[in-house]
């Protein structure tokens, strides 16, 4: 898959489009994770922060379709990941989150995730673990 | 990647799309023993091959795992569950009768393109599997031995409750709960709701915990 | 005062979350504490008040906002087809006990970035250690001849900010008489929510099919494509017939005249920029989007896509201890999952520089859905920003479902129920 590393790429998306009925969004970018590598570490914490819109503050939506992270075990969280990442097989929407990862963010993620309490974020008084 | 994502266009034929109304949501009546055996009685005639493709088509893996036994607790293993248990689940997320909460959404909508004939070969495919296996190092609780009646038979037998050995703990639990609470009322025949009403917090953990390890 | 009492009088003071997390306890709010202003309570600013405060116990946060409640867009369109607005609203007591910060009901004036203090409409001056601008864009309405914010709110509707207009703009399409037309103009791009013209289109294009079979929906689009085209137009194609004669949708594309030049409210016309045209029983312009009028006012600078900033944190270069996020921020995509994301990098940002250090690495995922029908057809797009020195990378954009996909329809019901998991969520991820 191509490569692209420019800041500018995102001028590409606005360019003034000559050809009849071009669409000024791009379709598909990727950029190998592995790119990033040696960049500085982002946080597990940034990380997990990312995922909250879908699996809730911390990962604690626990009465939704869309699984809670918080409190899955670390080796569990990071087979998924890869696996989503190796793509293995079609999903909604994770393989293509997961790609954009390093293995050193999943990893991170994971430790993040595994330690917040499984219980849900919003939980009353008593509920509480 | 793109040929894997190419999979899924040359998978079976459509089946048609029916979508329940709100007022079909809110009436959908309990199951009468006699209407569930006549349902069963004309239960299609499964494929465990077609039901494969099925479970690919309709990525039951992503939340219940290769082959049904789920990753995490967010959903249940449907690995060696017995078939018509399986149909059955189907139909009532078609139904809209088992819903619990904005959990079930995702599953009354993923089954609302299955034809009865999907739904029979889905659920023969997974009845095929080999159940989860826990450690085993749990010790009975006292109350199992209620739950044993119906539950924990490695035996497919069709008109009993399912087997909940393995099974997520987390889903025990939850389903429990909502069992409890009168949340869910697919049964048919015996009430789940009259069998747990009085099991506490802490003895319905402790039960799952128990049957997560089997 | 007995256990059962005291927890009863707790959650009647709404106070039994936040008595349960020990997020917060009871901060003293000595004259000491670092003084963080944010001004706006949508999603970029109540995501910063939250997050911050879930890292960091001592700062005093204050948040302006004139109104007293937030209506969230996402889902808005569903409004349309009659989902009740109420689902969508969110008012601020919750966060504000919870994450214990103070409320200003008021509009900001101006901001001394010198001083380091804000002046609001009513005079009332606030100084800050921290300033967080979350203002949300200014809509302009004087690049079309004939319209002005006065008619965007009574007659020619935009409902680009879920509330009155919304519900207003779902009357006039339930009163359009029987084959009527309604347009929907876009303007040009970066907006508010890119694909959220297509979808109101889309949505309404299978309300008509059953209330108002004959009726018609023109988009005058002034842009040459859009998101999720080969989605959308996959979808209409198949629901719609569209491209021919007798489609439901027509889109008109920048290249063939699409922008809107001219609008008459009385005669209910709206003139394209080649000149034509076309009447209409409603029309819903959306207005251009600019960055808010007060970062502009206050001398911020204007790049491509909104006011420049670092992207490092989103401060803003010069400023020092002034964040700007969300639609106003230079950044192509205007979401407010975007705007949530790079809240919680500010806030991570804010705590860091408190505590003497700099700023940690962030990155901003954009993982956003929409839909072509309220029930069985959704998609999602994966983006991924990175940076470097400041400046922002497009690491990944993928737009879901590919077109090999389109016709397995597990899918597209799955992907609807997960685009509503997705509101639902999110609504609780910035509020609760």
């Amino acid at each position: 898959m191509q490569k692209i590393i420019l800041s500018g790429i995102l001028l590409a998306l606005l360019l003034p489009v000559h050809a009849e009925e071009e669409n000024p969004f791009i379709e598909k970018v990727f950029v190998s994770p592995d790119t990033y590598a040696k960049d500085p570490e982002v946080s597990g914490k940034m990380l997990g922060d990312n995922c909250d819109a879908c699996h809730g503050t911390q990962g604690r939506v626990f009465d939704e379709g869309i699984p809670a992270l918080a409190g899955i075990p670390k080796d569990t969280f990071i087979k998924l990941m890869m696996d989503f990442k190796a793509e293995k097989k079609p999903t909604i929407i994770m393989n293509h989150v997961a790609r954009a990862f390093t293995d050193g963010e999943i990893s991170r993620m994971a430790t993040y995730f595994a330690a917040q309490p499984a219980t849900p974020w919003l939980a009353k008084k008593g509920e509480e673990k | 990647m793109m040929k894997k994502l190419l999979l899924t266009a040359i998978l079976m034929g459509l089946t048609s799309v029916t979508l329940a109304s709100e007022d079909e949501k809110a009436s959908t009546p309990a199951w009468e023993s006699d209407a569930w055996d006549t349902e069963l009685a004309n239960m299609p005639k499964g494929s465990v091959a077609k039901g494969e493709k099925l479970a690919n088509k309709g990525y039951c893996y992503t939340c219940h795992g290769e082959k049904g036994i789920a990753p995490t607790g967010n959903a249940p293993s449907l690995a060696g569950l017995t078939s018509p248990w399986l149909y059955k689940t189907l139909l009532d997320y078609k139904s809209h009768l088992f819903h619990i909460d904005n959990k079930s959404l995702v599953m009354e909508a993923a089954v609302q393109p299955m034809s009865k004939q999907d739904m029979s070969d889905i659920a023969v495919y997974y009845a095929t599997q080999k159940r989860p296996a826990g450690e085993g190092k749990i010790k009975a609780p006292r109350k199992v031995r209620k739950c044993q009646k119906c539950h924990d038979t490695d035996e497919p037998d069709e008109d009993d409750a399912p087997s909940l050995l393995g099974q997520s703990a987390q889903y025990i639990e939850r389903q429990t709960e909502a069992y409890k609470h009168k949340v869910r009322r697919t049964e048919v025949g015996k009430s789940m709701h009259k069998a747990v009403k009085k099991l506490k917090k802490k003895k319905i953990k402790k039960l799952a915990d128990y049957y997560a390890d089997q | 005062m007995s256990q059962t009492t005291r927890r009863d009088m707790l959650k009647f003071l709404g106070g039994a979350a936040l008595a349960s997390t020990g997020l917060l306890g009871k901060s003293a709010f000595a004259a000491d504490k670092a003084k963080i202003v944010i001004i706006g309570g949508g999603i970029g600013g109540i995501t910063t008040a939250k997050y911050l405060r879930m890292i960091n116990k001592d700062v005093k946060i204050t948040v302006v906002e004139p109104n007293s409640e937030y209506i969230f867009c996402p889902g808005s369109n569903e409004v349309l087809l009659g989902d009740p607005i109420a689902d969508f609203i969110r008012t601020y007591d919750h966060p504000r006990k919870r994450y214990n910060f103070d409320m200003v009901a008021d509009k900001v004036a101006s901001i001394d970035y010198a001083k380091k203090s804000i002046k609001t409409a009513g005079g009332t001056t606030l100084p800050y250690d921290s300033l967080v601008i979350s203002p949300g864009p200014t809509f302009v309405f004087d690049d079309i001849e004939g319209y002005s914010q006065g008619l965007a709110e009574t007659k020619i509707l935009h409902a680009w900010k879920a509330g009155k207009q919304t519900t207003m703009l779902r009357d006039q399409i339930r009163a359009m008489p029987q084959g009527g037309t309604m347009v929907i103009a876009t303007p040009s791009m970066p907006f508010r929510c890119p694909p959220a013209p297509y979808e109101r289109a889309s949505f309404l294009a299978g309300w008509m099919e059953k209330h108002n079979p004959k009726a018609k929906i023109i988009i005058l689009d002034k842009n040459p494509g859009f998101i999720f085209q080969i989605q959308y137009t996959k979808y209409w194609k198949d629901n719609f017939g569209f491209g021919t004669d007798k489609a439901r949708i027509e889109r008109i594309s920048s290249q063939e005249g699409g922008a809107v030049a001219k609008v008459d409210a009385k005669n209910m016309t709206v003139t394209n920029a080649h000149g034509d045209t076309i009447k209409a029983d409603v029309i819903n312009i959306i207005p251009t989007n600019q960055p808010n009028e007060l970062t502009v006012k206050s001398g911020l600078k204007k790049v491509d896509f909104g006011i420049e900033v670092n992207h490092h944190d989103m401060s803003i270069d010069g400023h020092p201890d002034v964040y700007l996020i969300g639609d106003s921020a230079d950044f192509l995509v205007k979401t407010g999952y975007l705007a949530a994301n790079q809240a919680k990098v500010v806030a991570q940002a804010i705590d860091d520089r408190l505590h003497g250090k700099s700023p940690g690495q962030p990155i901003y995922t954009n993982n956003c859905v929409a839909k072509a029908s309220k029930d069985n057809f959704g998609m999602s797009i994966t983006d991924t920003f990175r940076e470097r020195d400041g400046k922002l990378l497009l690491a990944q954009t993928v737009q879901d479902p590919f077109p090999e996909e389109i016709d397995n329809p597990f899918l597209h019901h799955i992907r609807a129920a997960v685009s509503d998991n997705w509101q639902r969520s999110f609504r609780r991820a910035v509020f609760d």
